[in-house]
């Protein structure tokens, strides 16, 4: 019996994984953008073992080195000496790190949210979250990380929450909107007389016939929170030294910018090549699971 | 008056969040002067009151036209709004307009000759703008084009040839972002029935395109030019930042960092207001672009 329910468990494995194939050979922009991330992913998760030298480790005699001159050092120095190429991948950890945990916290905020205030719909508690909701959108929302930053330093964790706080709000919109809708339908009104509990319609009907709409938009917002943790970090508001951050390498070569462009110029075309990938993954899954998109 | 609700709302986060951040505003603008100047100005400033009374009187100075006193800058809040809008208006006067245009051209050249050479390089163009930091994109403009060819000047206002530069940090991103939307929806507007049945009628090509197609994907393209709005104030700050461009985002940078309440508080709400307004009017002019939402309504 426990040997037939794992075959049958082991098929279903491969199917999922034979049907993502297929998509991948369908949208082969979907693939390039995925494979781009699963090569950043692996690099931030064994930043230890692919970075060729301690990025902290400095050394002013090589210091301020060009890029493709010397092979122990491929991507030259910065001002005193560390390895660029060794403080771009242990960069690309930082902000992976902060980036998706960030996004992860706004989703499940958002997600939440959205289903509780679309289920309460028409009602107090859905006018209430709402009216947050449109007092978040309306915040000018560098001012409001600015005020964060100030109140709670630069920590991780306040780094992380002011990202999280910066793309919850249209989730939360938009899954509303969807179970607005989808609450009316019949197969919600045959879990209520089956009687299933509000919190089991939220769950196992709800959230898995909504989660669909808004999985797009969490590479775009992925990409955006990268972009933005990379800026907090080159204006000294983000990821503080000795933490290193793709901004924090900007930043350092900011003032060597006249004569050494490179080591700023590398770090942005990084974030872009990484903001690229992203989007060219939620254009994908956005025409895959917008009908209207379909040819 | 939802929207009157939620600058209020904007306004009580602020006031809130700015009174929690450390540090005495009185001392830091007084600097090293003894305590009882500091205590005097502390008084003068008001931050001796309770926080509700400082926000009821703060209110009521509002209505009547008064945002305030900054003590950095020694002048009337709105005075230093006044001398630092003209700088932003001129920028967005350039960026948005062209992102407009540009948007639109080639997000419909794109959908016209859709999988041709065009809508490949289009999209990919798009989806470039789109992908690069703004302010690594200023960076790198300013040595290129500003300290290496000596096109532009690098920072500072002193006429329009300073805006040039911020101008385009601030408006590829959105011509990449309108492009790519008029591009999807223009396809999806062109398999819609109403394209159709003007084809099957023998209404010439280009009308339906364009009377047909294109006016239908007005009302969503104008709510993505309202919805980049509150991106646009994000972006303005940062870029001004970096070009030391003298307009509202730097001054609303310097005005947090130097804890200016008033300052802050009066740009905040400024820009709020701002946000509501403009969206209102979009709302509004749907009803001008969209018959069916017009009827809606009850008519115009």
């Amino acid at each position: 019996m426990a040997a037939k329910v794992k075959e049958a468990s082991a098929a279903k494995k491969g199917n999922w994984l034979k049907s993502f194939l297929k998509f991948c050979k369908k949208n082969p922009a979907f693939t390039i953008g995925f494979v781009i991330m699963l090569a950043i992913v692996i690099i931030a998760v064994f930043a230890e073992q692919i970075a060729p030298h301690d990025p902290t480790l400095n050394n002013p005699k090589i210091a301020l080195m060009k890029p493709f001159t010397d092979p122990e050092y491929i991507l030259g120095t910065d001002y005193i000496g560390r390895c660029l190429l060794s403080r771009m991948i242990f960069g690309i950890r930082t902000s992976a790190l902060l980036c998706v945990t960030a996004v992860v916290c706004a989703v499940t905020l958002g997600v939440s949210v959205g289903i509780i205030s679309g289920m309460n719909y028409p009602g107090k508690t859905d006018s209430v979250l709402m009216r947050v909701v449109d007092v978040q959108m309306g915040f000018p929302f560098i001012v409001l990380v600015i005020i964060l930053i100030s109140l709670f330093g630069t920590t991780h964790p306040a780094l992380i929450l002011l990202l999280a706080l910066s793309f919850w709000a249209p989730y939360a919109r938009n899954i509303r909107g969807t179970v607005m809708v989808e609450k009316e339908m019949d197969y919600i009104s045959a879990a209520k007389l089956m009687g299933a509990s509000k919190l089991r319609i939220a769950t196992r009907y709800l959230g898995r016939n909504v989660l669909p709409g808004v999985l797009p938009v969490v590479p775009m917002d992925l990409s955006a929170a990268i972009v933005i943790e990379s800026l907090l970090a080159y204006m000294g508001l983000g990821v503080q030294p000795p933490g290193i951050s793709l901004g924090n390498i900007m930043g350092d070569g900011k003032n060597y910018i006249a004569t050494h462009w490179w080591i700023t110029a590398m770090s942005g075309i990084l974030i872009v090549i990484m903001a690229i990938a992203l989007t060219l993954i939620g254009d994908a899954l956005h025409k895959h699971f917008d009908p209207k998109l379909k040819d | 008056m939802q929207g009157l609700l939620v600058v209020i709302a904007v306004l009580v986060v602020t006031f809130v969040l700015l009174r929690l951040i450390p540090g005495d505003p009185a001392r830091s603008v007084a600097g090293n002067a003894s305590e009882e100047v500091v205590e005097q100005l502390r008084e003068d400033m008001g931050l001796n009151d309770p926080i509700y009374v400082q926000f009821v009187d703060y209110i009521k100075n509002i209505f009547k036209g008064d945002l305030g006193y900054s003590y950095f800058c020694k002048d009337e809040v709105g005075n230093v709004i006044a001398g630092s809008y003209k700088a932003t208006l001129v920028m967005i006067g350039l960026a948005l307009p062209s992102a407009i245009i540009l948007g639109l051209l080639f997000g419909l050249l794109a959908s016209i000759f859709k999988d041709s050479i065009i809508d490949r390089v289009v999209s990919a163009c798009a989806v470039l703008v789109q992908s690069m930091p703004n302010y690594w994109v200023a960076v790198m403009l300013i040595q290129i084009v500003a300290v290496k060819l000596r096109w532009l000047p690098a920072s500072g206002f002193k006429g329009i040839e300073y805006a040039i530069l911020p101008a385009i940090v601030l408006g590829l991103p959105l011509a990449g972002v309108f492009a790519r939307n008029v591009r999807v929806n223009m396809l999806g507007s062109m398999q819609q029935n109403f394209s159709k049945a003007a084809k099957a009628r023998g209404v010439p090509y280009f009308t339906t395109l364009i009377g047909y197609s294109f006016r239908n994907i007005l009302v969503p393209f104008l709510t993505l030019v309202g919805s980049q709005l509150g991106f646009m104030v994000g972006n303005c700050l940062v870029i001004e930042n970096i070009f030391g461009y003298p307009g509202l985002g730097l001054q609303i940078l310097n005005a947090i960092l130097r804890r200016d309440y008033y300052l802050v508080q009066g740009l905040v709400v400024l820009l709020a207001a701002i946000f509501i307004i403009i969206n209102t009017i979009i709302d509004i002019s749907y009803l001008y672009l969209d018959p069916r939402i017009r009827k809606a309504q009850g008519g115009l």
